[in-house]
């Protein structure tokens, strides 16, 4: 099982940037008055963040590490790393973050390149820029994540259309002996690669006439083959089954118990799922902050998100044992455990 | 948890206001607008309540609470 350690990476900073524009759900008129009701009790959705068209995952990225940057007053010359993890990025090619080191101001001597994944990205992307760091001794690094998701899931299915806002985040790491390890626990199940999909585009199956016309597959769900398709009771069930078992054996690994940890901050998918996950594992309610009913499921940028908007002043005054939890497309799931004490955290940027 | 006390953690669940609106032998998903909402609190009711997760599948086949109830009892005596 892939339960591992990672030493000299402190986690020193974490910004977000979110579009102005808000979508609610309120307003979603394809479903009754009884419906809206029930989706938003189930989900925990009230708004989500919508970006201008043209509005880039990367823009929000952008500013959301501007502004990272000047609030640690890092010297740009010193950042050696950045990974961009998006399932949104600029271009079909080239990878998105060498864009953002030229962008950024980043020098030529910059390692940069992309992940693709969401739910779980924040997780992957932290222990691979983590493993990076200790590994070549990378001083300074910056972990970009996030997405526009309002562009994929159609209008006319209910299945997706209210749950997903726009993010895009900014983590800086520093090589550091004295930081305390992070764990890691990652996990992986291609078999349920269907349950969140969008079929054509990529070269299995390019793009094509008849990829834009939509179809009903089911009262209330129509879309075509450019759009997400979601599964939504294989995921449920999924992440019943899965994300538990994956913290409690992150917790026999690293010696540790649910009281060690300050906040448990997992990716925001559904208020009934997250509720369920939390029960099994017997956490207070207090430990588990939620940024669901503002800004919906913000894929990859979950983590970070919540971290920045509900947990702002502890980040900034305290000394925190955390635990991130992040589960979805893939179907990739993995925990992380990470120790941070007075960290750079800016207010969330709105654009 | 007893058949009838099921019956009412579901009808609490649901929103239904009315008790015995919802009876043992009641198809449950005709009862209202039954839509994905509905599946998942009844998954996530039974993963809370009995520790047993069902998929969307075991719950398509099924018409009454009184099925779902013996499903459950049955899962949980292996």
């Amino acid at each position: 099982m892939a339960i591992f350690s990672i030493s000299n990476v402190k986690f020193s900073g974490v910004s977000a940037c979110v579009p102005k524009g808000k979508a609610s759900n309120e307003d979603y008129d394809l479903l009754s008055e009884k419906e809206r009701h029930m989706l938003i009790k189930t989900t925990g959705i009230e708004e989500r963040r919508v970006a201008r068209e043209g509005v880039t995952t990367s823009d929000l990225c952008f500013d959301a590490a501007e502004k990272l940057i000047q609030e640690l007053q890092w010297n740009k010359e010193e950042i050696e790393l950045l990974i961009f993890v998006s399932q949104s990025r600029d271009y079909i090619l080239p990878a998105t973050a060498i864009i953002l080191q030229d962008r950024l101001g980043l020098p030529k001597t910059t390692i940069a390149f992309d992940l693709s994944l969401g739910c779980s990205g924040y997780i992957y992307g932290l222990s691979v820029i983590s493993s990076m760091m200790s590994n070549a001794q990378v001083k300074k690094a910056l972990l970009l994540v996030g997405d526009i998701s309002s562009l994929s899931p159609n209008e006319k299915d209910k299945s997706t259309f209210p749950l997903f806002g726009d993010a895009g985040t900014a983590t800086a790491l520093e090589f550091d002996e004295k930081a305390a390890p992070m764990n890691f626990n990652l996990q992986s199940d291609g078999s349920g690669h269907k349950a969140i999909i969008i079929e054509d585009g990529g070269v299995r199956n390019p793009l094509n006439d008849a990829s834009f016309i939509d179809e009903e597959i089911s009262p209330g769900i129509t879309r075509n083959k450019r759009n997400l398709a979601l599964d939504g009771l294989e995921v449920f069930n999924f992440s019943l089954r899965e994300v538990a078992p994956n913290i409690r054996a992150t917790f026999e690994a690293t010696n540790t118990t649910k009281d060690d940890y300050n906040y448990f901050v997992l990716h925001q998918a559904n208020k009934l799922m997250n509720e369920s996950i939390r029960k099994k594992l017997k956490i207070e309610a207090e430990k588990v902050p939620y940024t669901l009913k503002e800004f919906g499921n913000t894929s990859s940028a979950s983590i970070p998100l919540t971290l920045v908007k509900e947990l702002n002043n502890e980040l900034r005054t305290k000394k925190l044992n955390l635990l991130f939890s992040g589960f979805g497309v893939g179907l990739s799931w993995g925990t992380a455990t990470v120790q941070t004490e007075n960290i750079t955290c800016p207010e969330l940027i709105e654009i | 948890m007893t058949l009838e006390e099921f019956v009412i953690e579901i009808e609490d669940a649901f929103e239904i206001q009315e008790r015995g609106t919802l009876l043992p032998d009641t198809d449950y998903k005709n009862f209202e607008e039954w839509d994905s909402m509905h599946a998942l609190i009844l998954i996530a009711l039974i993963d809370t309540e009995f520790d047993l997760l069902v998929s969307g599948n075991d719950l398509k086949n099924l018409v009454t609470v009184r099925e779902v109830y013996e499903l459950i009892q049955d899962r949980k005596s292996v």
